[in-house]
């Protein structure tokens, strides 16, 4: 018995030291980027590199001097003259795209769960049975002809293209789905005894029912959509339609030294931040939401 | 898929199940048409952005189509898929010279009859090898070599119509096949270390999942920073001052890099997330299990291989059917760190994917319908790949 | 209900943002390949041609990356811009897909200026090869070679003029390296014509790539990473200069105006020279640079060629090249011969830059070209890196061109 507590003590105390190491080197790339973003250009170009900022400065962001090298760049919300509020723009616009397809994707994908979870009709089976088949499609499948028939609509560079055809989330429907099954019918009775209507029900009483799988769904959402890179890249061409991920392909130069990656890491720095910060809020949803897409799925 | 995944809800005021049954269908689709109205919001996008263009999808890739008005688009049938898939080995012939017939020798970029040989290998200090004839010339028309190699003494070439297409469902295939093991047993790992409940754990946790809620575009900005050859990229830095090596490597732009780097970036991205499927997994283990093999005289090891590793099948097997399907789609990275103006994939092809050889056909060079074959294709393969790991799944769970 | 108010909200801020994209009519707008910095310039000047011919002019910049893709989009959509201000090679694949306005028939006048003008070779690259004009000339860049002055006069040497000086100065020590073009056929072209070599007959009638000349440029070409130490990754011309990683490097003149700035330190320790020339004599170095050029669903035709017509003139370059300097710190080359004089950046630059763009050559514009790049790099990348035979390199080469050119030669 004393031998076995030993080894357990031994692989506790190895596997914790394993985890604190492998941690550190996940926060590498977050270290250098906020490091990166703080620092001034002659920091940024100086070899050895510094491990700790000598001189932290918001240049990277705005630098009042402006383009005046060795010592000054311009920073990234001075970068992009062509655009009416530059990075911030930019920042918005993800934003807003984001949390558009976000909010409407939820919301229909939520009202034909709950109709495909609690209703009989003629052709129920079949259309989930469409829904879930879906999901084995990878997008590239789809995008050359989503492509061609969004140009046909005339939504090519307009905010519609980036929204409209982001809405089917058949994963979102599934996964919602699963999770109304498990309400009770009766409460859904009295709602209808009650002279309410099936929208009003779906709204009223399911809806603040489901909040956890609605906010870990969401988040998963908003994470994919911000990433989004390929359709914008094929679909949007004015300059203030362009959303982050667009801007970031051109942030990396391979002719640039180091004087430039203060603003490239300052971009990055505020590309994060946002999906950041709505994971710290909704951390626990979240995590309980993806315990539970394993469980189910 | 099992049936009772389709438990059926009661509704019994509206449509009381025997009745409904003898009604005609047109009856119960007019009563269901708030079902229907409420379903419709979600069903048009869905027709008009995933079903019908997936119809499309197929039709464009018997095609020969560039998009471009003026190009009339051109029924090919299945020659798209054939130029992609087709392959073909041949023997290689050895060299001789065309007018001694003496047999000849690769020398470093050269060729030679054996007799010079001697002179060279001693001159340059490096061997000679035998020489074979140039693939090209063995191989039929519209061919190239992709692959050469020997068997029982003779030497073959494998050649394809479409060789950039198999290289890049070759480096897929590796690419895949490092990342889910790797995210699989780190995760894992990481779930059994921090699988107690305690403040500590709590926040390695949080630590190890951030990499999946962050941005991975912006990130992909930062790891190629701390790629730079030279000295100014952290990674050589570290290598020059720690002494591991003498000259910076380039990172980027040395085809041997090009995987570990997309590898090493997609696993710490994905570890978290399937840190957190695992745990879930471990918590749904009931510790009278553990105790009960404690009692037995089992060890933490034959426990963890005869309760952890069984029990958690389900949930590996979840990660392993995301992290294929998940793998087989890399772009960003590879779109932002080794895409130049030139082409698609980095050095010599290293980095050249599906997807984003998939978008150069697509998107630069506008071959529509020969694109649209490669999304097929990549169905296919994800498909039959799901399919097996259902399958394997399955029968391991019977016994 | 509070629900309620959100959903009504959410509906009303979208309809907003939905209608708010607007077109103003009658204006000419343009595509600029490059950064926001560029394209602010290009508006400055396209503003002077405004205040002639009172058209107003949106100039909106495209990234490198994704400007090619965008531009075929535009003409598959059949709609964008009037005017693409890009890659000089975009001109033929666009137009031979249709989606350029053919400008040597409409403006036979005009165009036959700009041919006599301009940089022949960059003119003969945005020529189709049965005589179609879809571009006209807007900037060039061509390579040049920095080096480190201090360097080479401690190990007692000129700076390299020939193959053999860059031998002699990795024998003395120096290190070399390149920055644009590098492990690509942009940079292999150069090597290629000073050796007096070429990829295609002078009629794009079959590959010319297997001489003599191709393999001695290949030799060259491999020496340099082999034996004289090129590091496989494109060197930053600044930094590597400071940091004496590399004693010269080649790469675009843009780099010129930079390297001041970012290392004061190196003030009047470097200096730039042609390329070093082959044996053939020649120091041929790549051309680059954008050309314009109007999309075919375009509605201003005539106006959109006006304003080319005016950027293509020594008042709308020397505006280009002085708002360059001065907002940029960049060097903008005119594509007309005889503006080579307004060149900024220093009279070692200009002298440097006029002498090499004498010497320099575009893309080809043989059949095919476009789609046999990436194969091309990948030998050039398989003989650098994975040691492949010059000879089956070479012959490997002339099958890609000639194929090439019998799938998309007329």
């Amino acid at each position: 018995m004393e031998y076995r507590d030993r080894t357990t003590t031994l692989l506790r105390r190895g596997g914790l030291t394993l985890a604190l190491i492998l941690a550190l080197v996940t926060l590498i790339p977050y270290y250098w980027m906020v490091l990166g973003a703080f620092k001034t250009v002659p920091e940024l170009n100086r070899i050895p590199p510094t491990f700790i900022i000598e001189q932290p400065t918001l240049n990277s962001f705005y630098d009042p001097v402006g383009e005046q090298l060795p010592d000054h760049t311009r920073g990234l919300f001075q970068i992009y003259p062509g655009t009416e509020g530059g990075f911030w723009r930019y920042l918005f616009n993800s934003a807003f795209v984001s949390a558009t397809i976000t909010v409407s994707a939820l919301f229909l994908a939520a009202m034909a769960a709950y109709v495909l979870a609690k209703h009989r009709f003629p052709g129920r089976q079949a259309l989930f049975l469409l829904f879930v088949a879906s999901m084995m499609i990878p997008w590239q499948v789809t995008i050359i002809p989503n492509f061609l028939n969004v140009n046909r609509f005339g939504w090519i560079d307009t905010f519609w293209v980036l929204i409209i055809p982001a809405l089917p989330k058949a994963f979102a429907l599934f996964f919602l789905r699963q999770y109304m099954l498990s309400l009770p019918d009766e409460m859904l009775e009295s709602g209808r005894l009650d002279g309410a209507g099936e929208f009003r029900i779906f709204w009223s009483l399911v809806l603040p029912l489901i909040g956890p799988a609605l906010v870990s769904m969401s988040l998963f959402i908003w994470l994919n959509e911000w990433n989004n890179l390929v359709w914008p890249l094929v679909t949007i061409r004015s300059e203030e339609l362009r959303t982050l991920p667009l801007i970031m392909t051109t942030m990396v130069d391979p002719f640039s030294g180091a004087t430039k990656q203060g603003v490239a890491m300052a971009a990055a720095l505020l590309t994060s931040i946002p999906t950041l910060v709505l994971f710290i809020l909704f951390q626990k949803q979240f995590v309980q939401g993806i315990a539970v897409t394993s469980v189910k799925g | 898929m099992t049936a009772d995944s389709f438990p059926i809800s009661p509704s019994q005021q509206r449509s009381p199940t025997q009745k409904s049954n003898q009604l005609n269908l047109l009856t119960r689709i007019w009563r269901a048409r708030i079902s229907y109205l409420m379903l419709l919001p979600f069903l048009l996008p869905f027709v008009v952005f995933i079903l019908i263009p997936l119809a499309q999808s197929a039709s464009v890739s018997l095609y020969d189509y560039s998009a471009v008005a003026s190009d009339e688009a051109e029924y090919v049938g299945m020659q798209n898929y054939a130029n992609l898939l087709s392959l073909e080995v041949r023997e290689l012939p050895p060299l001789f010279d065309e007018t001694t017939g003496e047999r000849m020798y690769q020398c470093g970029r050269s060729k030679m009859p054996l007799s010079e040989v001697a002179a060279w290998e001693a001159a340059e200090g490096r061997t000679c090898v035998l020489a074979f004839t140039r693939p090209r010339d063995v191989l039929t028309e519209g061919f190239s070599d992709w692959k050469t190699f020997s068997l029982f003494g003779t030497m073959y070439v494998l050649g394809a119509q479409d060789t950039r297409f198999w290289t890049s469902i070759i480096n897929t295939f590796t690419f895949v096949l490092w990342t889910v093991i790797g995210k699989i047993i780190l995760g894992l790992i990481i779930a059994l270390i921090l699988r107690r409940q305690s403040t500590a754990n709590y926040v390695l946790r949080m630590i190890f999942f951030l990499p999946s809620v962050t941005a991975s575009i912006a990130i992909t900005v930062v790891w190629g920073w701390l790629f730079k050859g030279q000295p100014y990229g952290l990674i050589n830095y570290l290598l020059l001052q720690g002494g591991q090596i003498t000259e910076p490597i380039s990172f980027l732009n040395d085809a041997t890099w090009t995987m570990p780097i997309l590898v090493i970036m997609a696993i710490w991205g994905g570890i978290g997330y399937n840190m957190i499927l695992f745990l879930a997994g471990l918590q749904n283990i009931p510790s009278e299990l553990y105790e009960a093999a404690a009692i037995d005289g089992a060890g933490p090891w034959s426990q963890f291989r005869r309760i952890t590793i069984p029990l958690l099948r389900p949930t590996t097997l979840y990660i392993l059917i995301t992290s294929i399907i998940g793998g087989f789609q890399v772009f960003e990275a590879v779109y932002i760190l080794f895409a130049s103006s030139e082409g698609m994939g980095g050095v010599l092809d290293s980095g050249l994917t599906v997807v984003p050889y998939l978008y150069d056909s697509g998107f630069r060079l506008f071959q529509m319908g020969y694109a649209s074959a490669i999304a097929w294709i990549l169905f296919a393969i994800i498909f039959v790949l799901t399919l097996i790991n259902l399958r394997v799944g399955r029968a391991n769970d019977a016994y | 209900m509070k629900h309620q108010r959100i959903l009504f909200a959410f509906v009303l801020l979208l309809t907003l943002a939905l209608t708010v994209t607007t077109q103003a009519q009658g204006e000419v707008v343009v595509w600029f390949t490059g950064d926001d910095t560029g394209a602010a310039i290009v508006q400055e000047v396209a503003n002077m041609w405004t205040a002639q011919s009172g058209t107003p002019v949106t100039v909106t910049a495209v990234g490198w990356g994704d400007a090619y893709a965008q531009s075929l989009a535009a003409v598959a959509a059949g709609s964008g811009a009037d005017i693409i201000i890009g890659g000089m090679s975009w001109g033929i694949s666009l137009g031979n897909l249709g989606g350029m306005v053919e400008l040597s028939e409409p403006y036979a006048d005009e165009i036959a200026q700009v041919a006599e003008q301009s940089n022949p070779g960059f003119y003969n690259a945005i020529l189709t090869t049965d005589g179609k004009v879809f571009y006209v000339p807007f900037n060039l860049d061509t390579m040049l070679m920095y080096y480190n002055t201090a360097s080479f006069e401690a190990a007692g040497l000129e700076a390299p003029a020939t193959w053999d000086d860059i031998a002699a100065a990795s024998e003395a020590g120096l290190a070399g390296g390149w920055s644009w073009g590098n492990t690509s056929w942009l940079g292999f072209q150069g090597v290629l014509k000073q050796a007096g070599g070429d990829w295609y007959t002078a009629d794009c009638s079959a590959a010319a790539i297997d001489s003599d000349e191709g393999l001695a440029a290949l030799e060259f070409y491999t020496a340099l990473y082999e034996d004289y130490g090129f590091p496989a990754e494109q060197v930053p011309v600044a930094d590597g200069l400071a940091a004496g990683t590399v004693d010269y490097v080649f790469s675009g003149e843009w780099e010129a105006t930079g390297i001041n700035a970012a290392h004061p330190e190196l003030e009047g320790q470097w200096s730039v020279a042609p390329l070093p020339a082959g044996p053939s004599g020649s120091f041929n170095a790549f051309i680059g640079g954008k050309g314009m050029g109007i999309f075919s669903y375009s509605q201003n035709v005539d106006a959109a060629f006006d304003l080319m017509m005016f950027l293509s003139t020594t008042e709308a370059q020397q505006a280009l090249v002085d708002l360059s300097l001065a907002n940029a710190n960049s060097i903008h080359v005119p594509p007309q011969t005889a503006n080579y004089e307004l060149i900024g950046g220093g009279d070692d630059v200009r002298a440097a830059l006029s002498t090499q763009l004498a010497d320099a050559s575009g893309p080809s514009n043989c059949p095919g070209w476009e789609e046999s790049n990436a194969d091309i790099d990948l030998i050039l990348q398989s003989v650098l890196f994975e040691g492949m035979d010059f000879e089956d390199a070479l012959a490997e080469m002339k099958d890609v061109l000639n194929a090439g050119i019998e799938e998309f030669g007329s």
